[in-house]
């Protein structure tokens, strides 16, 4: 794990950029243009690329990556250790921690905050399924996951259901970043910005002075949404900062992502005995091809995770299968600015080429996965936005995204333990289990313009505003 | 040529003609025997870039200070490389240290008054610190003969040299440079864990760990002042952006001892001017750092505060001060990237200059008493590069080193090769972390080895 680690942070991350003779120096406002406007700040329920860079600039996390994918305290006093063979984490908070409504936060806030993300209202209740109770909590049996123990005001003992060496890493992915529920239901966080107002114009978010890792540089944080024209527009005039998009920036120095967007291929049961032909046909579709539609940094994918993440004999054959395809296939898109909407085009024409007719049908986000729970479909485009560059973490992740929480789980036991030699089988077998065709990864490019400094882009593919400064207007001699 | 200036000198008696270098020395001379019983004192006389006012200078304050009922023991040849040791060694109460420069049509002499011994009790303590001593200065408009002299023996102008220094672990956060206890030339480098002590080659010989940062919040972009000079008891002073307190250290024999805390931001009030931020020949100047932030607030004094008020919104990298008196004597970095240049009296004497990165320093590199400014560039890059910078009608580039690995972002200055001349020494954050230190000099020979 420790050489796939390193491996992928090597192709993910991007050192910062060294700026001769420069301090970083505060003031100003950061204005940011996402694929689509941020709508949720919920890190248990974030899941679009959007939504994934609000929650990084309000949340924060146990742990965190640095720039070369290693693990560093965050809120924690430092790395957490393992005890019993990776059974049990004691965790120590950093004192003095506090969230943005100044109230102080303790081991019980940890504690009540992973119950929530264990929760039957959590899309990444996979996240927490290691730690022993969270089947109840997911089930809404219990309130409080049993293996969370409250040692004190600052500490921690999380005993898991199974030993996992890398659960270190869930602790440092954003879906586990430490929330509390304020008046009215409103989720208080203690990220290095606090959001002050959301409006048409985009959420506008201030700089957290009591943040444990700094005050941020800029005065101002807008998070915002804008289409290709738009934010290449609004970058040349002046009228943002930082541009996150899949289309290359025209002429601006870029920063790659990382390849973090996975897009694969699911097959419904439905189809009875056309499944596993339908999934054969798919799965000898010209991925290349299909990348050279995808206007996003991406790579063709002969195993579900990015080869970053799987490094050692990854390439898994394809299926074989006798028997016919289905005839007509309905491809089940999302809604949505991340919809793989070029690349499922360019796969119509692929099928059509094998004899199969395919129609594309896309559902709002929500109807998307319920459709995908219930098994209401004949083939899906499941676009999935990794959360950790973890390969057990990320197995899980892609489990949870094609079967629910509960897929995810059971995922993230089989994948716990296993290692470089045993991954690709792991996942081999995962994608066979939920019939699953791996077609592409893909990342995003951050374009800004002249005079933003400090911009990086974190181990798990999220940009850190809170260290981005703006140079002064005027010039030197 | 030199019987020739002498001749013309004893033709114009020293003092009693009221000659400048008369009336300087004479002037000084009272300045610095205010307060002091009849004793034998150490005179040492240096005139870096001007070396033929040296010795009629030296013959000038010995008869000023003789008048008035010292001693006087010149310190000539070695006994300049370690004044106060010899001082010691001769039995004087007190080292009386003058330089001299001729700037703009000014002949200008800085002193400074060390008393050799602690008190009449501890007087025979091996190793306990001296009282802290006292500076003073004179001018005299400078006349043909001070002129004269101070040209006879100018040493060709030598190039300048951009050298790599030494290398240390971990960050510089601030660097300061100067005269120790002791006298000699050392380097005070502040990293986010410990302040070094450095020879003037960049050789670490003793390290002093920070305190534990206080629980809370931690400042993003750590940074720290630090300065050598007078501080009462101790000759560094240093400060870091996210604790309460500075420290004020001693370097006798080498050996870092703290001497006193400085309550910068006490718990519940607002930030005062007390976190040492420069000494020069001007004195030291004062300031105070942004809460939460790492930078300093616009809020400049000569002394410790607490009711100093910011001038201005404008925040600070950092000031630097000029190493020996005259009429720039600090220069404070904005945010913006741009130079404010102040005199002794905290007066804005010359225009600013825009576009300063946060590697930079006042040096009079070339010896003719004015400092020159020494500035990082604050152009975005991977490498960084120094330019020494001449203010006349406009600023002047006068020299341009070949770009460098990693980010400048210190500066101090000092004459550390001991030529009588100021040199800088700047410290390149290297990019996989650790830092490369560099000396500026017109005599860098033998430097980094």
């Amino acid at each position: 794990m420790r050489r796939q680690l390193l491996a992928a942070a090597a192709l993910l991350c991007l050192p910062a950029v060294a700026a001769a003779g420069m301090r970083p120096r505060y003031g100003g406002e950061l204005r940011v243009l996402l694929p689509a406007a941020p709508g949720e700040l919920d890190p248990a329920c974030a899941s679009a690329p959007a939504d994934l860079a609000a929650v990084r600039a309000a949340h924060a996390t146990l742990l965190d990556l640095d720039e070369r994918g290693a693990l560093r305290p965050a809120l924690l006093d430092a790395l957490p250790e393992a005890e019993d063979g990776g059974r049990a984490w004691r965790l120590r908070l950093a004192p003095a921690l506090r969230f943005h409504d100044g109230q102080p936060m303790g081991a019980a806030d940890v504690a009540a905050s992973l119950a929530r993300l264990a929760g039957p209202g959590s899309a990444q209740a996979w996240l927490a399924a290691p730690i022993e109770g969270a089947a109840a909590v997911r089930e809404g049996r219990a309130r409080l996951l049993a293996g969370v123990q409250v040692l004190s005001d600052r500490e921690l003992r999380i005993v898991l259901s199974y030993p996992f060496p890398g659960f270190a890493h869930a602790l440092a992915a954003l879906p586990t970043a430490i929330v509390k529920s304020g008046p009215g239901g409103v989720l208080v966080g203690a990220g290095p910005f606090r959001p002050a107002s959301s409006a048409e114009a985009g959420l506008r978010l201030a700089p957290f002075d009591g943040f444990h890792g700094g005050r941020p540089f800029t005065d101002a944080l807008l998070l915002a949404g804008a289409d290709a024209r738009g934010a290449a527009r609004a970058l040349a005039s002046g009228g943002a900062e930082v541009v996150l998009r899949p289309e290359p920036p025209a002429g601006r120095p870029g920063l790659e992502t990382g390849r973090l967007l996975v897009v694969m291929a699911l097959v419904s049961r439905r189809l009875g005995p056309a499944t596993e032909p339908t999934r054969a046909v798919l799965a000898a579709l010209d991925r290349s091809e299909l990348t050279r539609f995808v206007r996003a940094p991406s790579t063709p994918l002969s195993a579900l995770l990015p080869p970053a993440l799987l490094t050692a004999a990854s390439r898994v054959p394809s299926p074989r299968q006798a028997g016919a395809p289905a005839a007509r296939l309905k491809l089940l898109l999302p809604d949505g600015a991340d919809a793989p909407r070029a690349a499922a085009a360019r796969m119509q024409v692929q099928l059509y080429d094998r004899g199969v007719r395919g129609a594309l049908e896309s559902a709002p986000a929500a109807a998307f996965a319920a459709r995908l729970a219930s098994g209401d479909f004949d083939a899906a485009l499941v676009p999935v936005w990794l959360v950790s560059p973890v390969p057990a973490l990320a197995l899980a992740q892609l489990a949870a995204a094609a079967g629910g929480p509960a897929r995810g789980a059971r995922a993230l036991a089989q994948a716990a333990s296993a290692d470089a030699a045993t991954l690709p089988a792991v996942a081999a077998r995962l994608e066979a289990e939920l019939i699953a065709v791996p077609l592409y990864a893909a990342g995003l490019r951050a374009a800004t313009r002249d005079g933003v400094e400090g911009l990086r882009v974190r181990g798990d593919g999220t940009l850190e505003l809170g260290d981005a400064w703006l140079m002064p207007d005027r010039g030197g001699p | 040529m030199l019987l020739l200036l002498y001749a013309l000198l004893a033709a114009a008696p020293i003092e009693s003609a009221g000659g400048a270098i008369g009336r300087a020395a004479a002037d000084l001379a009272a300045r610095a025997e205010q307060g002091l019983d009849p004793g034998r004192i150490a005179l040492a006389v240096l005139a870096p870039g001007a070396e033929g006012l040296r010795e009629p200078l030296e013959t000038a304050l010995s008869g000023a200070l003789a008048g008035r009922g010292q001693a006087v023991v010149p310190l000539r040849g070695p006994q300049l490389a370690d004044p106060e040791g010899a001082a010691r060694a001769l039995g004087a109460d007190i080292l009386l240290r003058v330089r001299a420069t001729l700037a703009r049509g000014t002949l200008v002499l800085s002193g400074e008054v060390v008393p050799t011994r602690p008190n009449f009790f501890l007087q025979h303590a091996p190793g306990v610190r001296p009282a802290g001593s006292r500076m003073m200065a004179a001018t005299a408009a400078a006349d043909d003969a001070a002129r004269a002299l101070a040209t006879a023996e100018r040493p060709g102008a030598r190039p300048l040299e951009f050298v790599p220094l030494a290398e240390l672990p971990g960050r510089v956060l601030a660097l300061a440079a100067g005269a120790t206890e002791g006298g000699a030339v050392r380097l005070a480098a502040v990293t986010p864990t410990d302040v070094l002590l450095l020879d003037p080659r960049g050789a670490v010989l003793t390290f002093h760990a920070l305190p534990p940062a206080p629980p809370g919040p931690r400042v993003r972009d750590a940074a720290a002042v630090a300065a050598v000079g007078n501080f009462g008891g101790g000759r560094i002073g240093y400060a870091v952006a996210d604790r309460p307190e500075g420290e004020v250290l001693s370097a006798v024999d080498d050996r870092l001892e703290r001497v006193a805390s400085i309550a910068i931001a006490p718990a519940g009030s607002a930030p005062m001017a007390a976190a040492p931020i420069a000494a020069g020949g001007a004195g030291p100047l004062f300031g105070a750092f942004v809460p939460g932030r790492g930078v300093l607030a616009d809020l400049l004094s000569p002394f410790v505060d607490p009711a100093a008020h910011p001038r201005s919104t404008r925040e600070l990298f950092g000031a630097t001060a000029a190493p020996r008196p005259g009429r720039l004597a600090y220069a404070v970095l904005g945010s913006d990237f741009t130079l404010q240049l102040f005199g002794p009296t905290l007066d804005r004497v010359l225009p600013d200059v825009p576009g300063v990165g946060a590697g930079f320093a006042l040096a009079d590199l070339d010896g003719d008493g004015e400092p020159e400014m020494v500035a990082s560039s604050a152009v975005p890059g991977p490498r960084d590069h120094v330019r020494v910078l001449r203010h006349g009608a406009q600023v002047a580039a006068v020299f341009e080193s070949a770009d460098v690995e990693g980010a400048l972002l210190a500066g101090a200055a000092a004459d550390v090769t001991g030529d009588g001349l100021d040199d800088a020494i700047l410290a390149a954050a290297l990019p996989g972390g650790g830092t490369r230190l560099w000396l500026l000099s017109t005599d860098a020979r033998g430097a980094g080895r």
